[in-house]
């Protein structure tokens, strides 16, 4: 041993401690960065040699730059952004579909039916009036375009939620690409032995936006490279290699199907699966039940609603006269939310208030009878079957029930997404200490290491001075 | 536990926004004045607000119905006032020539005179209230009498209008159960008799003249059971709205109770989280400032 090992075990020291500055800089550069893991230098010993028989040591070496990092929580965060994902979406579409169905602050159908049945109700108290008879008529007219109002309103949040699909396919294939090339770049750089912690953070960061979108299944290979997988089984990235995700019109429906394009090029429809189980999962699960379960079912309560309500009152309607005399006269036509009308060919004098012919010479225009049948319809219980469920109620009880049903979807959608969001507030606060950086340990940190760095330089100078001293003894 | 400032500002972040909208409800139910402003705020509650809306829409329109069918009644009373004062009239004066008399002009002024109250009769009759007539049944278009014959012209049916749900109101009565004694309330034929009379007084028939007299008699009983008749109709109806408005009151208060905002207390809760969200607020200013390097 000599003086010029101290000057190597300095120079190690000053080299590492400037190591330990850079990481500590790079640290503080990145505190605000997205899914940065905080990272820490970690050092070793150098190896011992034995000098004048005893062993010393050679310096610092650097052992790692470890990256500050917890798989579990990171698969946890992934599947809560998952059910995040989905359950915002939901609420999205609900929050804008309940002011439709708002009857408390707005007049809505609710409010329309009432006065279609009050407008009889009065008619009933003098049926012969011009009067009310234009009142039933325009309050009939006033009840079919609130239901082509809400029959259309609902229809375009199935349109918006359908169109959704587009945005999101597109940004699953554009994270799917990102994942296969640092994918590529993480093998490349590790393979020569370099550090990827800032790579792996970035693929971490893009798997989790990816679990926003579609509940992926993820696994990493002994490679270092990242599978992903789409809720059906799908193999979305392998290797550097992607697979794309389309939206295609379906003839039939005139709405979007999902198609997969593997990695190996093989096309396949994947609407029923891409959404996970009950399309519980992300964004594109999220917008599959607006579109296809949640604003159809009110749809369809609807278009019982106007067909039972059709009936109905044709029925009755068709069994009554007119001031003219004309009987069997239908009220409306059509048979759902968006075609019920009023039947083009009545007019004031054909509304059916008589249950007698008004022109025969034994009754007369006062006759009221069927309008009071048409008015009571009001209380009468019809049953309205949707799918496999009959109900037997009136037709305000079962909007009042659809209104409710709207109300109950909403706030549990409400409810669900709160609850994400507080335990995704609760993982990403775990991730946070785990993996966030903390300037004031930086500045701890870089104080240490630059003291550090100061006391491996004055190791130098004093070797150095050591060695002016030898050589001021040879001159 | 580590703890680091993106914590600290992650968590101030979700602390705030929950405060903000706390305050935000709050403040739309003191705004509002409703609990419930929107289905999902209680879909159960909405259900049950919407139910007794519906109610109270269906007492309001009862009351219209009932309002409408006091007016016809009312004026169909004021009718048959007139009628039984033209029947009195008549009686008097043919209580005053029952046995006959010699002289022609006492005859021929009484004539005269029962002619004239015929004609008020059927005026009276043909009572119209706006363009329809209150005593045609069905055929309001239709006079009921006329002072050509003694016939019926108008249909025998009831009007019925509803006063509350499954209850329903005549608001007419038919001319022929009137004044040609067809129904329950007696069997005299009123246009008959006084045509009779006034044949047996032209013809100075004393027995004739008591079998018109008698029968005349006989009438009154009869119009004034269809005066009694419309006065408990009309009792009905008051106590059909009495009902009505207890029940609509009854589910005004109901509706209050579950959709009003208690003020004091939303007003109380207000401004408890309204220092709670200032607390937090500056907190967090202060928490956010602190760093190591404004001491190095």
């Amino acid at each position: 041993m000599g003086v010029n090992s101290i000057l190597n075990v300095a120079t190690t020291g000053i080299n590492m401690a400037r190591v330990a500055i850079e990481v500590t800089g790079e640290n503080i550069a990145n505190v605000n960065t997205d899914g940065y893991s905080r990272q820490t230098v970690m050092f070793k010993t150098g190896p011992t040699v034995t000098s004048n028989g005893f062993p010393l040591g050679t310096g610092v070496q650097l052992a790692q730059v470890r990256r500050n990092h917890d798989e579990l929580l990171q698969l946890q965060l992934v599947k809560g952004n998952s059910a995040g994902g989905e359950s915002s979406v939901k609420e999205n579409a609900l929050s804008q579909v309940e002011p439709f169905f708002n009857e408390l602050t707005t007049e809505g159908l609710g409010q329309s039916l009432q006065d279609f049945f009050d407008s009889w109700k009065d008619l009933s108290t003098n049926a012969s009036g011009t009067a009310e008879r234009q009142v039933v008529l325009s309050r009939s007219e006033t009840l079919v375009d609130t239901f082509h109002r809400l029959s259309s309103n609902l229809n375009d949040s199935v349109t918006s939620a359908d169109s959704s699909l587009d945005g999101i396919t597109r940004s699953i294939t554009d994270f799917a690409k990102s994942i296969a090339s640092l994918n590529e770049q993480i093998l490349q750089t590790e393979r020569l032995g370099g550090n990827a912690n800032e790579l792996r953070d970035q693929r971490d960061n893009a798997v989790f936006q990816l679990a926003e979108k579609v509940g992926v299944g993820y696994a990493e290979q002994s490679d270092g490279t990242l599978t992903v997988t789409l809720p059906g089984g799908e193999v979305l990235v392998e290797g550097n290699k992607y697979g794309t995700l389309t939206t295609q019109d379906d003839p039939v429906t005139g709405l979007n199907d999902i198609i997969f394009t593997s990695t190996t090029g093989v096309l396949s429809d994947v609407t029923a699966t891409i959404g996970g189980t009950d399309n519980s999962q992300g964004e594109i699960g999220g917008a599959l039940q607006v579109r296809d379960e949640i604003v159809p079912g009110y749809l369809a309560q609807l278009d019982e609603m106007a067909k039972q309500l059709v009936t109905a009152v044709n029925t009755r309607h068709a069994t009554g006269y007119g001031l003219d005399g004309s009987t069997g006269t239908a009220f409306f036509t059509g048979s759902s939310s968006s075609t019920i009308s009023i039947n083009s060919s009545l007019t004031v004098e054909k509304i059916a208030a008589a249950a007698k012919d008004p022109t025969s010479p034994l009754s007369g225009p006062g006759d009221n009878g069927n309008a009071l049948e048409l008015a009571e319809l009001q209380s009468t219980s019809l049953t309205f079957t949707v799918g496999a469920t009959s109900t037997t109620t009136t037709l305000s009880s079962y909007y009042n029930a659809l209104v409710s049903k709207v109300g109950v979807d909403a706030s549990n959608a409400e409810t669900t997404m709160l609850q994400n969001e507080s335990f995704m507030k609760q993982l990403n606060t775990l991730r946070e200490s785990q993996s966030g950086v903390s300037l004031d340990e930086e500045m701890t940190n870089l104080i240490k290491f630059q003291k550090a760095y100061s006391a491996s330089a004055r190791m130098i100078t004093t070797a150095s001075e050591m060695l002016d001293t030898i050589l001021a003894m040879v001159r | 536990m580590r703890v680091t400032p993106g914590m600290t500002a992650n968590n101030a972040m979700y602390n705030l926004q929950k405060g903000r909208t706390l305050l935000g409800r709050l403040q739309e139910q003191i705004a509002s004045g409703s609990v419930i402003n929107r289905p999902s705020d209680d879909p159960i509650t909405t259900r049950q607000l919407l139910d007794l809306e519906n109610k109270l829409e269906e007492g309001e329109q009862h009351l219209s119905n009932i309002t409408k069918a006091n007016l016809w009644l009312k004026m169909t009373d004021t009718a048959l006032d007139g009628v039984l004062n033209v029947v009195n009239q008549a009686r008097t004066l043919a209580g005053t020539i029952t046995g006959g008399s010699s002289d022609s002009t006492v005859r021929e002024n009484a004539v005269s005179q029962l002619k004239e109250l015929k004609k008020q009769l059927v005026d009276m009759g043909n009572t119209q209230f706006g363009d329809q007539y209150l005593f045609s049944g069905f055929k309001t278009d239709t006079p009921p009498f006329s002072n050509t014959d003694n016939l019926y012209h108008g249909s025998g049916d009831a009007i019925s209008v509803e006063i509350d749900r499954g209850s329903f109101a005549a608001i007419n009565i038919p001319g022929d159960e009137l004044l040609k004694g067809t129904g329950s309330y007696g069997s005299v034929d009123v246009l008959q008799t006084f045509d009779d009379l006034i044949s047996a007084i032209q013809a100075n028939n004393p027995a004739n003249i008591r079998d018109a007299a008698l029968k005349l008699d006989n009438s009154i009983p009869q119009i004034s059971n269809s005066i009694s008749d419309l006065s408990s109709r009309l009792n009905r109806l008051e106590s059909a709205k009495a009902m009505i408005e207890s029940d609509k009151a009854t589910i005004q208060g109901i509706i209050s109770d579950t959709q009003s905002v208690d003020m004091i207390e939303a007003a109380t809760k207000l401004s408890l989280h309204q220092t709670a969200f200032e607390a937090a607020l500056s907190a967090t200013a202060k928490i956010s400032q602190l760093s190591l390097l404004d001491y190095l």
